[in-house]
């Protein structure tokens, strides 16, 4: 348990390109503005500022600051990499936890260039040929480009391994349909049957189209503080506890411990990883509503196998039987998650929380949620309650 | 396969104090003792086929056009990397026995042949 919360959330898109008016700036500083607004707090208050995607893909948090006339005492800013979501929550919880910040604002922004992604012409190309390789394990010396392309060769040595069926993916990916369908400016709302799933094009077999989010733009703004600055303490969400990234040969961005994937040793079995829980002290079974990172389908299967909510190699069973809907049996992403919302990395996944927790859900409410966990198969996690 | 410019053997680091045998990019320090005595060693050129994956949209890489497979391999001295995939991926099962071979070490043409046996061509990711 922390003494810190989310007090505010605002949200610009998710977007396609051609649909976005400005540039990440202005993407920034409208979800930052609307964040404040859903707080009720005036801007003197923000005394903290932690960027997660700055440098050419979204806004510098000196740059940010000096556009929105803020006066942070304490800035940080990851890596510009989406995985670091709740990372940078974390960060924010952590400096207002320790009284060296009453309200962070945690940003991100997202404003792509058209080039194809996994191209030349991308501006994430020279990090792929980084030493040692990029950082989804890319190598496109030998035509291994795109964070998809590790994800793929992920999918396919799970099935390898656990004698599963890709097809079975079709559930991941049609539930997340469904959710969408409640979510208001969602980019695939339409549900889709099996066949329809196996007609889909493959981009890098086995993973097809549709298990890939599509490339949308926009921002995120949560605002952290004591639970005491908030306007309206019924609307605060409550941290519970939270655990960062792990690094290392046995972790890799698009797998759980033991898989393979990279240099991960295959490991049958390993216990399933229980820190975030433990430190806030309640167990799996209490969760009411669990948000995960979805930018490929098979990541889901590999954290709820990573938190233990089912042994490895059961998730496309677990997923099948229980379902992934907000009114189904273990409600996943019930805001269609990057798959059918659109991606703005784990960023909507936080806000979402948020919503559920508040009960602002409207149709996709998942029924009197207490408890949420955002949980992402390479280990960023945190648990959020329900204030009251 | 043909290339423009020679290939570049894959090699990889052994460290004279424990033992250990590491990824040719991990080139001053032992991973498991942190000793700086490494020895580069030429890779036996054997590895296992863990997985593998197929690339049908094209990205436009210079030298090599979709569709081609790469895949992920585990070498017999223990480290993991992925490959490009020659000849015919239609056969290929998990854990099957594969054959190592060096890609080349600057830009040149890598389209695989995509008939006969299986083929790991490897390129160090430190170029
Ligand atoms: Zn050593």
């Amino acid at each position: 348990m922390t003494g810190a919360g989310i007090v505010g959330v605002g949200v610009v898109g998710p977007l396609r390109h051609a649909d976005v008016d400005g540039d990440y700036l202005t993407l920034a500083a409208d979800a930052l503005v609307a964040a404040a607004r859903d707080a009720g707090l005036p801007r003197e208050t923000i005394d903290g500022l932690v960027i997660n995607s700055g440098g050419e893909a979204g806004p510098d948090y000196d740059q940010l600051a000096t556009y929105l006339g803020l006066q942070p005492r304490t800035c940080l800013q990851s890596w510009a990499h989406g995985r670091f979501s709740a990372s940078v929550v974390q960060q924010a919880a952590l400096l207002v936890d320790n009284q060296h910040a009453d309200v962070v604002a945690c940003i991100y922004a997202r404003r792509l260039g058209t080039d194809t992604v996994g191209g030349p012409a991308w501006k994430g190309w020279s990090e792929e040929l980084r030493k040692g390789g990029g950082p989804h394990g890319e190598n496109p010396r030998i035509g291994l480009t795109a964070p998809l392309g590790t994800a793929a060769l992920a999918a396919r040595l799970y099935a390898n391994r656990y004698r599963t069926d890709l097809a079975e993916l079709f559930h991941v990916v049609a539930d997340a349909r469904l959710n969408a369908a409640a979510y208001p400016g969602a980019l695939r709302p339409q549900p889709i049957d099996r066949d329809a799933y196996l007609d889909n094009p493959y981009i890098v077999e086995p993973l097809r189209r549709w298990d890939c989010t599509p490339r949308t733009e926009g921002a995120v703004c949560i605002l952290v503080a004591r639970a005491e600055r908030a306007a309206t303490a019924s609307r605060t969400v409550e941290i519970a506890g939270f655990d960062g990234i792990p690094a290392g040969s046995g972790e890799f961005i698009w797998s759980r411990p033991g898989l393979g994937v990279a240099d991960q040793s295959m490991l049958e079995d390993v216990p399933p990883d229980r820190t975030v829980f433990e430190r806030s002290g309640i167990e799996p079974a209490d969760v009411d509503v669990f948000f995960t990172y979805d930018a490929f389908s098979p990541l889901v299967w590999f954290a709820l196998e990573r938190y233990g909510y089912c042994p490895a190699g059961a998730a496309p069973g677990f997923v099948q039987e229980r379902g992934l809907t907000y009114h189904g049996g273990f409600p996943t992403n019930p805001h269609g998650g990057s798959l059918a919302t659109g991606q703005l990395a784990g960023w909507l996944h936080l806000v979402e929380a948020v919503v559920q927790l508040r009960h602002e859900a409207g149709a996709r409410q998942v029924p009197d949620a207490r408890l949420a966990h955002y949980g992402s198969c390479y280990g960023d996690s945190m648990i959020f309650r329900r204030s009251g | 396969m043909s290339t423009e410019t020679p290939s570049r053997p894959l090699t990889l680091h052994r460290c004279r104090d424990c033992g250990n045998v590491q990824h040719g990019w991990q080139d001053r320090y032992c991973v498991r003792c942190w000793s700086r005595e490494l020895a580069e060693v030429a890779a036996r050129g054997t590895a296992s086929l863990l997985s593998w994956a197929t690339y049908h949209s094209d990205y436009r890489i210079p030298g090599i056009s979709a569709p081609y497979s790469i895949g992920l391999i585990r070498l017999d001295e223990g480290p993991q990397l992925p490959c490009l995939l020659a000849g015919d991926t239609s056969v290929a099962s998990f854990q099957q026995r594969i054959t190592v071979e060096a890609g080349p070490a600057g830009p040149g043409n890598l389209q695989p042949e995509v008939t006969g046996p299986l083929r790991a061509i490897v390129v160090r990711p430190d170029g």
